[in-house]
């Protein structure tokens, strides 16, 4: 019984009324039983008690469709690894976000985690939200590389490494990201992606040694790449680096 | 036709806590409700489904 939120309904009072218009039970005499999920599914519906081993029967059967059922600090873990995500996606920090939701995997896999809780719905939207918009980014990315326009394909692989950063430790990503990298990284676009691989890691040079070991890779890079917008890029990306060193 | 349902109610009860159900839940606290707006808040907030016994009151 603890599994349930048992109460008890007067027909004649105005919710219950409301209650029969949101689960109909089969037949119109009293008393009559209902089972409904946490997300106000109607899982039983009849009138009419039950007798014998049907109740527990019913019961069971109510419980196996009902999905996991969270303790108070597993809900509360799940509200906050959903106000962390949404409030660091917000910002677009998106590995941070990622890393929030990643905490609650005990729990379940976020955005297939199996119970009807709201804390539990709600991570799960967000997560498979936002697995879809990176789904339609890798699309778009996609078709930008399929193109024969040189410039359109560096942005795209450069777009590709970057949500790869961002939301590659999204497990339902995961499998899109890997296609894209199979499909679209290797034989005709294989410079290409080594080459966007060094523009991105000189883009993320936080210290003064890696600024440096940077400024090597892209000095190389723009004496050997035969890619013009590559050679472009990579000398924006000189540039800006040499006056950020300068700068301290 | 039963006359009330409070005694079905507390028939149910007794019967439901010398059942053994497969436990999913993580917690064994029992939660009643006292309205149903508190009924659907628990329910929402858990995962916990709610057993319902409509009927006459006495």
């Amino acid at each position: 019984m603890a599994q349930f939120v048992p109460i008890k309904l007067d027909v004649s009072s105005p919710e219950y009324a409301q209650w029969r218009r949101d689960h109909t039970p089969d037949g119109n005499g009293i008393p009559q039983l209902f089972i409904v999920r946490a997300d106000g599914e109607t899982l039983y519906g009849r009138s009419g008690s039950l007798r014998g081993p049907d109740l527990p029967n019913m019961l069971i059967a109510a419980l196996q469709n009902s999905g996991r059922i969270l303790s108070a600090r597993e809900a509360q873990s799940l509200s906050e690894a959903a106000d962390k995500f949404t409030q660091e996606k917000e910002k677009g920090n998106f590995e941070s976000a990622i890393k929030a939701i990643s905490r609650v995997r005990k729990i379940g896999e976020p955005g297939q985690i199996p119970s009807y809780s709201e804390p539990a719905l709600r991570v799960n939207r967000l997560v498979i939200e936002t697995t879809e918009e990176v789904r339609n980014q890798l699309k778009e990315l996609a078709s930008q590389i399929e193109s024969d326009q040189a410039d359109a394909k560096l942005k795209a692989m450069l777009g590709y490494l970057k949500l790869r950063q961002d939301f590659g430790a999204l497990k339902m990503v995961k499998s899109d990201l890997a296609a894209f990298q199979k499909k679209y990284t290797a034989k005709e676009n294989k410079q290409l992606a080594r080459e966007a691989k060094i523009i991105v890691s000189a883009d993320q040079a936080n210290t003064k040694s890696k600024k440096t070991r940077a400024i090597e890779s892209l000095t190389e890079l723009i004496n050997e790449t035969e890619i013009e917008p590559v050679r472009k890029e990579a000398e924006k990306k000189l540039s800006e680096l040499k006056q950020k060193m300068d700068a301290g | 036709m039963l006359k009330s349902y409070n005694l079905i109610f507390g028939t149910m009860l007794a019967i439901f806590t010398s059942i053994t159900l497969p436990l999913t839940a993580q917690t064994k606290t029992n939660v009643a409700a006292d309205s149903l707006t508190a009924a659907k808040q628990i329910s929402a907030a858990s995962g916990r489904p709610i057993f319902a016994i409509a009927g006459q009151s006495t």
